[in-house]
């Protein structure tokens, strides 16, 4: 069953993993081949778009369209229990997400690994964002897994978005120095990290423009599951859908 | 008539909530500038802009697909089919009423934005507030607005659900923006630009024209296809899966076709690192293409307190600043070590370098001192020449050194000038010569001294001493006035003018030297044997074949035979509107082999090229960015390679391309 589940999604998930290959691959080698601005700069909007804009875009697709379909009841009925169904629907959209960030970073790396980024940031600074990928597709499956159609969901992700920017930029630390005078950053208060799944702080490379998306630790993972946890009880309890 | 007023009331009662939001946004807006203006924000000229350009478009979309998608619903649409009124009725006055409420609202924004500025302008300025900006506003984005509109409906009425419909309209916009600015042969399309160009000034022009007529098509063409689309009951279904794609191929294209024009095309043959930290920027170098010696700027870490002696003449106390030369090896990095620190103020001026590659560890530079330009100096020289004087060194520097620490050794000195108002002093290089220029100073009152315009010329022996070739003077004011006529002749395009006289000298050199004196910005312009070439701003190159004036041509006023030159534009390569945007003033230009090689900061550090082979027909060759970078130096090697230099030695090989 939960082979015949996995071909179902893989069949549902994978014209947008494709979409997503080819939006991150291209946004990339084009960036980089052309230096109209910084390649580090062109691996933080890649990073953007993989992390957080994908995400969102995946979740509208995982369980609305089930619901606009009216297909979430026979999924329902299906001998197996919906906390699987759901770990499916999600683990298929974690490795939509993941996949073209990875593709990403092996251009970007190929391309323009040492150039102006030493390599080993170029692989770091794209996997740091795979977890941060994973963090938002699960809040915003959660937080949308009442609603009926995908245009909800989308609002509610970028809701979603938008409180995490207000909560990370109202806790935010300015620092201003460097020296060199390249860049004024902007550093999150270490307890900010933990709870708030996307916010601005300090790239660890030192070569490298120092802003930068951090969206994942230890903690945050764990409140991830537990949100992930939440959807999962909510998609296997009957109840009147929103919309 | 009935039928029309009747449906025409529908759709404005359906449309009216449209039209107020509209209305009250663009109140608001407007109002918000003023705000704005008050804390000192010039952003009241911008946003009568942006208020039509862009939310306005998005009201178009809004309003036309409302007004399409809002009757295509199952239960509405065999309602209205089965009235008895045709399609093309119930589509006209649909389109037309619809149109009516986008372009009142954009034609009230503009108005009341004016009204608004001119009962808020005080002083002098008010009486230059005219109608000339709103109307010409208007007369850009009334077709605007009507295309935008068009295809938003076209777009409602053949998909029939609003949000895909929406989406794809919106995108259709940015279409309809953009890909002028991206593609060349639409320029005359460049909406923004003809904003910026039509600005106050009141006309009609033909660009315009054009314009306004092409957008006009596309609307009359959407208009159409919209009714067929109706009339034949077309229903094209969007899913996700369409939206997705369209949106990431015509993004990415748009990209592609953007980096295609200002990314980068060329590459280098190697990348040599050439300093020892990265603030550290070459400012010139001179190379036989295997060995060199650079000066460079930025190492602030080098005895910023340490005294200093010039041990044969004077002894100069100056707040070093780490300026630097290094012997470079193209084959190797050198090491860090390898460098003289000698005194700040060298980077206002192009440093001439004196070096040849049978003495690779001696480089002389010519120096300037005065007590004006180093206030920190303190300046005694046993001569008993008197502080205020010009005088100018010859720096012989050994580059094998213990220390980057080591002594700036002047080995000769001489008096420059007898007069102490002396400012200005430019010393250049021209072969193996070095020429020490200072343009000379003539008041306004007649009570004041005429201070003449002078050109020494130096030659440098191996002992590295100054002997002196000749010494030119000019009259300041007869100077003054040639400049004007340089630049008059010169930003016309044609005209001629005189060349100064230096004995022996052949007309390409008198040339170089007319335009230096001239005060000319040289990377701006620089030329080669027969042609002059002036960079535009935005990466755009003109070619000026410059001759001599036979004698018959010449007043009688303006000078002998062969003292002029004509100028006559031969080519010219306008700059796209997408580099016009993003930039490109020159820091340094060189003509090696046909073609021209520019330094330019923007859109990144990098070099454009230009090919130069048909001068009627400039065109660009290629651009390289490197982000990062901070390129001040150019330089063609004995091989046919070029180097651009800065923190480290980008080398091009001219013949791969």
């Amino acid at each position: 069953m939960i082979r015949s589940l996995i071909w179902k999604e893989w069949m549902e998930q994978r014209w947008w993993l494709l979409l997503g290959c080819f939006i991150m691959v291209g946004f990339t080698a084009i960036g980089l081949q052309a230096r109209v601005i910084e390649d580090s700069m062109i691996m933080l909007m890649a990073g953007f778009t993989g992390a957080v804009v994908l995400p969102i875009v995946i979740a509208m697709g995982l369980v609305a369209p089930e619901r606009e379909a009216g297909t979430v009841s026979t999924l329902l009925r299906l001998p197996a229990r919906p906390t699987v169904v759901y770990a499916v629907k999600t683990a298929m959209g974690a490795l939509v997400v993941s996949l073209p960030l990875v593709a990403a970073m092996a251009v970007a790396w190929l391309m323009a690994g040492g150039r102006e980024v030493p390599g080993q940031y170029v692989i770091s600074g794209f996997l740091e964002r795979v977890p941060m990928a994973v963090v938002v597709l699960v809040w915003t499956t959660t937080l949308g897994i009442r609603l009926s159609t995908e245009a909800r969901v989308g609002v509610v992700g970028v809701a979603f978005l938008l409180v995490c920017m207000v909560l990370a930029v109202a806790l935010l630390r300015v620092v201003m120095p460097m020296s060199d005078g390249r860049v004024l950053m902007f550093e999150a208060t270490h307890w900010v990290h933990d709870f708030v799944p996307v916010h601005v702080i300090r790239s660890p490379s030192p070569g490298v423009i120092n802003i930068g998306l951090y969206g994942w630790s230890p903690l945050q993972l764990v409140i991830a599951a537990a949100a992930w946890g939440v959807g999962a009880w909510l998609f296997g309890k009957p109840g009147r859908t929103r919309g | 008539m009935r039928i029309y007023l009747a449906l025409a009331w529908k759709e404005l009662h359906e449309l009216r909530w449209f039209w107020y939001a509209g209305m009250a946004l663009m109140v608001v807006l407007p109002l918000t500038a003023e705000l704005y203006e008050v804390f000192g924000f010039a952003g009241r000229a911008r946003l009568l802009v942006n208020v039509t350009l862009a939310l306005g478009a998005a009201f178009a979309v809004f309003t036309a697909v409302a007004a399409t998608c809002r009757d295509l619903g199952a239960g509405v649409e065999t309602f209205w089919r089965s009235r008895p009124i045709s399609v093309a009725t119930y589509v006209g006055v649909k389109f037309a009423s619809g149109l009516l409420i986008v372009l009142s609202v954009a034609v009230a924004a503009i108005v009341f934005q004016h009204l608004l500025t001119m009962a808020l302008t005080f002083g002098p300025g008010r009486g230059d507030q005219t109608w000339a900006e709103p109307l010409n506003a208007m007369a850009v984005q009334a077709p605007v607005m009507t295309a935008m509109y068009a295809v938003a409906f076209l777009l409602g009425a053949a998909i029939g659900q609003a949000v895909p419909a929406v989406f794809l309209a919106l995108l259709a916009g940015l279409m309809l923006y953009f890909v002028p600015v991206l593609l060349p042969p639409l320029a005359y399309m460049d909406v923004f630009e003809a904003l910026r160009h039509h600005g106050r000034r009141p006309q009609l022009s033909p660009q315009l024209g054009e314009l306004a007529g092409t957008l006009l098509a596309i609307a009359g063409v959407a208009a159409v296809l919209a009714w067929l689309a109706l009339e034949r009951q077309v229903r094209i279904a969007v899913n996700a899966h369409v939206l997705g794609w369209t949106v990431a191929v015509l993004l990415l294209v748009m990209m592609s076709v953007a980096a295609m024009q200002i990314g980068s095309n060329l590459t280098p043959e190697r990348v040599v690192p050439v300093t020892a930290e990265r603030n550290e920027v070459v400012l010139e170098m001179i190379t036989d293409g295997q060995r060199g010696i650079v000066a460079t700027v930025g190492a602030g870490q080098i005895n910023t307190q340490s005294r200093r002696e010039l041990p044969d003449h004077a002894h100069v106390r100056v707040d070093i600043r780490g300026r630097i030369l290094r012997s470079i090896d193209m084959n190797a990095k050198p090491a860090a070590s390898e460098g003289v620190g000698i005194d700040r103020g060298w980077h206002r001026r192009t440093i001439p370098l004196f070096w040849t590659p049978s003495r690779p560890q001696r480089v002389t530079v010519p120096l300037v001192f005065s007590m004006t330009e180093y206030p920190e100096a303190e300046i005694v020289f046993p001569d008993g020449l008197p502080v205020g004087h010009r005088l100018l060194g010859l720096g012989a520097f050994d580059l094998i050194r213990e220390s980057s620490d080591a002594l700036v050794r002047a080995t000769s000195f001489q008096r420059l000038f007898d007069t102490p108002y002396v400012f200005n002093v430019d010393v250049f290089q021209r072969d193996n010569r070095a020429m020490v220029f200072t343009p000379g100073y003539f008041p306004h009152n007649e009570d004041g001294t005429h201070h003449p315009a002078r050109l020494m010329e130096l030659a440098i022996n191996p002992d590295h001493d100054l002997t002196s070739l000749r010494s030119l003077e000019w009259p300041a004011r007869e100077l003054s006035q040639r400049r004007s006529s340089i630049w008059r002749a010169l930003l016309n395009d044609e005209g001629a003018f005189q060349l100064l006289d230096v004995p022996e000298w052949d007309m390409a050199e008198r040339l170089w030297l007319t335009l230096k004196v001239a005060g000319w910005d040289m990377p701006t312009i620089t030329f080669d044997e027969h042609h002059l070439l002036r960079f535009t701003h935005g990466q755009g190159v003109e070619v000026l074949r410059y001759s001599p004036v036979a004698r018959r041509d010449i007043n009688d006023q303006t000078g002998a035979n062969g003292d002029m030159v004509r100028f006559e534009r031969v080519g010219h390569r306008p700059p796209t509107p997408l580099e016009r945007i993003t930039g490109g003033h020159p820091l340094a230009s060189l003509v090696h082999d046909d073609l021209l090689f520019v330094i330019v900061h923007e859109p990144q550090p990098g070099m454009i090229v230009f090919d130069l082979r048909e001068p009627e027909q400039p065109r660009k060759l290629g651009h390289y960015a490197a982000p990062g970078e901070l390129f001040m130096s150019l330089v063609a090697t004995p091989d046919g390679k070029v180097i651009l230099a800065g923190r480290d030695l980008h080398i091009f090989d001219p013949a791969d391309w």
